[in-house]
């Protein structure tokens, strides 16, 4: 998960500060409903000061002490049924530290002889118990909040990966169903039903399927990247009538990753700026490729080449690639964050665009998307 | 009409040409699939009338016009360009949307028909003999991402600003890359007369001539503007002027 480093440091020292405000609120509260218990049962003297002052002290460095182990044993990263018994035994063992700590200083408070400094058994058992309970209800609160705060940033997470899909399909209007590309095949269909019937049928069923499933991308966080391949062979195939004999495509998927999943549309959009920037300028046509292989360390690699030229900063494609490519690059950005990437850069005869996905995590969010339906 | 079907896509022309085969005063003379064979169809046949395609691959249809020096009657068609169609601050002539409907078309032809002066033959005859434009003539012009189809008559001046051209007409004023010189030799000095270095005046806009110093003369336009004309040129003005 990517985290603006800015944000990360702004966002500790807040944490820091609400930790220590909930901690010192926390314990005074608790000491409160000491003094509190003891006004009601009639047993007030300025020996409770002490009582309370040494309950506030023993609480706030001992919970303190539990959260570094707490963080050290990476408990707040753990699934919660492998959590729950940690939390337990460690409130039981953190019950007993205070209960010794507490019998130990109540010697030195309450007959300022500092005789023994291991208690008498029973009133080790008698504070064990009420401390053990109290350091549960500690790290209960602490998980609780921990647990909110890691929900409510799942949740804007999430917000901006739906809001960005959402944008994605507002330039696939423009774009992806690039309405220039669909008038240009229809009135090529058009064409084709004199000329040549049974291709004529072929390709509006193949726009049919670009169609639906361009409808359907927006509801879909992964597709197989053999559907999505499907959808690029298709646009092919429907650009290669527009386009006759100037465009020639290959592809070549391995047969390791064909069921890799990918974001949609994401090769498509590439495979659409191969034929909008390079492939529709040059005047004699060219070649356009597209190909999947899997890389060691789980990493499949998709790459789109163009024969055309490479013009970053051309009139036109400030307009429209712009768009397209940032936004791809903010979808991969926002899914996967640092461990994906994808680069368009001149290569020899030609324009190289290469996508760049972690196999593993993917599976994994993968599950993780299904497991929130 | 002679015309000239312009399309990179061959499927495209082929259809456009199926659609216009019901119009029996549409004569289909040539098909050119890119700007450049274009250019040189259009130069060669001198076509009434042309259905251009604007995204073509190398050059834009509004880059061919640019280069033409006889331009046709424009019907445009694009599959879905906004942003081309946008180009237009006069929009002089038609465009049509691909897949071309018949009724969309049918209109087209008939606004293109009736811009069209009464007797063809006598407008046409003085573009053959020489390369100089009528008054009636349209031409196009392209400063930047603008473009205008503009009948000759309405330009007020051309200015030369170094090797560009201002051409004043309406509210606009684009640069073209043209020189003065060369423009000059295609128009015609009856209509437009070069007063000096750097202007060329409509002389229909001129409502007032006063002799000047050294020779000279002052004239003033329409608009208000006055301008100098030079000790060299006020001569030939005069005879130019005089019966």
């Amino acid at each position: 998960m990517y985290i603006n480093p800015i944000t990360l440091g702004l966002g500790m020292s807040d944490e820091k500060a609400i930790y220590w405000l909930t901690q010192i609120c926390g314990w005074f509260g608790y000491v409160l409903l000491i003094l509190f218990q003891n006004l009601l049962a009639g047993q007030v003297d300025v020996g409770i000061i002490k009582v309370l002052i040494a309950n506030f002290v023993l609480g706030i460095s001992l919970s303190h002490a539990m959260r570094v182990i707490i963080l050290s044993l990476g408990l707040l990263s753990m699934k919660i049924l492998k959590a729950i018994p940690r939390i337990i035994s460690l409130s039981i063992f953190f019950g007993i530290v205070a209960s010794l700590f507490y019998a130990g200083i109540s010697d030195l408070l309450f007959t300022n002889v500092p005789t023994i400094l291991v208690p008498p058994f029973r009133l080790l058992l008698e504070l064990f118990f009420p401390f053990s309970t109290i350091y549960l209800f500690w790290n209960i609160l602490y998980f609780a909040a921990i647990y909110l705060k890691n929900y409510e940033r799942e949740e804007v997470k999430n917000l901006r990966l739906s809001s960005s899909i959402h944008e994605v399909e507002l330039s696939n209007l423009r774009s992806q169903l690039n309405p220039h590309f669909m008038f240009n095949a229809l009135n090529s269909i058009k064409a084709l039903i004199d000329e040549n019937p049974v291709l004529a049928k072929k390709s509006l069923t193949r726009m049919s399927s670009i169609l639906r499933n361009s409808l359907m991308a927006e509801k879909r966080r992964f597709v197989s990247l053999d559907e999505e391949m499907k959808v690029v062979q298709d646009y092919l195939e429907l650009e290669k009538i527009r386009y006759d004999h100037r465009l020639d495509f290959v592809i070549e998927i391995s047969e390791k990753v064909r069921r890799v999943q990918i974001p949609p549309l994401i090769v498509q959009t590439c495979v659409e700026n191969a034929i909008k920037h390079g492939i529709s300028h040059l005047i004699e046509g060219g070649l356009v490729k597209v190909s999947a292989t899997s890389l060691e360390g789980g990493r499949v690699e998709i790459k789109i080449f163009n024969s055309g030229a490479y013009a970053p900063n051309n009139k036109e494609s400030k307009e429209s690639t712009g768009i397209g490519l940032s936004n791809s690059q903010r979808r991969l950005n926002l899914l996967y964050g640092n461990r994906a990437s994808l680069m368009i850069k001149s290569e020899a005869g030609g324009v190289l665009c290469t996508i760049s996905l972690p196999l593993s995590e993917i599976t994994e969010s993968q599950n993780h998307e299904n497991n929130h339906h | 009409m002679r015309t000239i079907i312009i399309d990179d896509e061959r499927l495209a022309r082929k259809e456009m040409r199926s659609m216009l085969e019901r119009f029996p005063n549409i004569e289909i003379i040539g098909e050119a699939a890119t700007a450049d064979e274009a250019v040189e169809m259009i130069e060669r046949e001198k076509p009434d009338l042309i259905f251009l395609d604007i995204q073509m691959p190398g050059k834009t249809g509004f880059d061919m016009l640019e280069e033409l020096e006889y331009v046709p009657k424009v019907i445009f068609v694009t599959a879905y360009d906004e942003y081309a169609l946008k180009a237009f601050e006069v929009n002089a002539l038609d465009y049509l949307l691909k897949p071309v409907e018949d009724h969309r078309l049918e209109e087209a032809i008939n606004k293109v028909q009736q811009s069209k002066s009464p007797n063809p033959e006598e407008l046409r005859l003085p573009v053959e003999n020489d390369s100089r434009l009528a008054p009636e003539d349209q031409i196009f012009l392209k400063d930047g991402e603008k473009c205008w189809f503009v009948m000759l008559k309405d330009v007020r001046v051309f200015e030369s600003e170094g090797n560009y051209v201002r051409v004043y007409f309406d509210n606009y004023k684009p640069l073209i890359l043209k020189s003065l010189n060369n423009l000059e030799k295609r128009l015609d000095e009856r209509d437009f007369f070069r007063i000096n270095r750097k202007f060329i005046v409509n002389l229909k806009e001129i409502t007032h001539i006063e002799p000047w110093f050294n020779g000279g003369m002052q004239i003033k336009l329409k608009n208000g503007v006055n301008l100098e004309v030079s000790r060299r040129q006020a001569a030939r003005f005069k005879d130019l002027m005089s019966l």
